[in-house]
């Protein structure tokens, strides 16, 4: 860390925000020719080009093994793939913008189960994103 | 007042994707970011199977296919570099800028597909993306 310079993180960060505006992009030029569920087809292909490598050349083929976390996970990736699904059927129908900012606002979801089911203390600037999320949501919808 | 054909499964994503953002977190506690990547693409391909029982085969149209793989290798490559940047640096300021991939999204749908928005939808993208940013910066404090 300490002969690193001060913004060493920036390019991976810049990075991960290009790369993620394009798995944004991509699908809705692949739904003007194919139905959503091919598309979720070669996006699990897409995952395994840059997993695979991750097996072979960084873990060496040694996976971890707590049947808790693994189940946890399966059941996250399997939700994840209902999620994108819808993600697809709305993007075949509507603006790539609005859609995308609009499934981009889940961390408010989230922020309001764990006010619900855990209790946790919403400070005011979360009230405020909140307010301004459901909001947005609103000029959305009635667009 | 009329709902747009999008905006059902749009909601359905969102919320899916918010009972699910937290998951993870639960799952890293025994495993690594790498491990996970690992397990989230095979349940993510055994996923992906499942749908094709209800739905029939996949179809093959190129560059389509491109694409549709170009958007899961995005989709995992960023999640490498997401977490390059976190080893190295301060999470609220590597969340905000990450999440901020709305705005490329609507850059290249604008200017490469010339895909309308209306100025209440810019309006509402504006306000949503300025709520994401507050929300990230609001989990770092």
């Amino acid at each position: 860390m300490g002969n690193e310079p001060p913004n060493h993180w920036l390019p991976p960060a810049m990075g991960a925000l290009a790369v993620w505006g394009l798995w944004a992009f991509f699908p809705k030029i692949a739904l003007q020719t194919m139905q959503p569920h091919s598309v979720i087809f070669y996006e699990a292909m897409g995952n395994l080009c840059v997993s695979l490598p991750v097996l072979i050349f960084i873990l060496k083929f040694k996976l971890q093994k707590d049947n808790l976390a693994i189940a946890i996970t399966g059941g996250s990736s399997l939700l994840t793939v209902c999620a994108i699904l819808s993600f697809f059927f709305a993007l075949r129908h509507g603006p790539v913008a609005v859609i995308v900012t609009m499934t981009a606002m889940y961390p408010m979801i989230a922020l309001i189960l764990a006010r619900i089911f855990l209790h946790e203390r919403i400070n005011k600037i979360q009230m405020a994103a909140v307010a301004m999320a459901m909001a947005s949501i609103l000029l959305l919808a009635t667009s | 007042m009329t709902i747009a054909i999008w905006f059902p499964p749009a909601i359905l994503a969102l919320a899916i994707w918010g009972v699910t953002s937290f998951l993870p977190k639960i799952a890293l506690r025994a495993l690594s970011p790498f491990q996970m990547i690992i397990y989230h693409s095979i349940f993510f391909l055994a996923g992906a199977l499942i749908a094709q029982l209800f739905y029939g085969m996949p179809e093959f149209q190129l560059p389509a296919v491109f694409f549709a793989m170009g958007t899961g290798a995005c989709g995992t490559f960023g999640q490498i570099l997401y977490l390059m940047a976190l080893k190295r640096g301060p999470v609220t300021y590597v969340s905000m800028i990450s999440s901020l991939y709305p705005l490329i999204a609507t850059v290249l749908a604008v200017t490469l597909l010339k895909d309308p928005i209306t100025l209440k939808q810019g309006c509402g993208v504006a306000l949503g993306i300025a709520s994401i940013i507050l929300l990230v910066k609001a989990d770092g404090k």
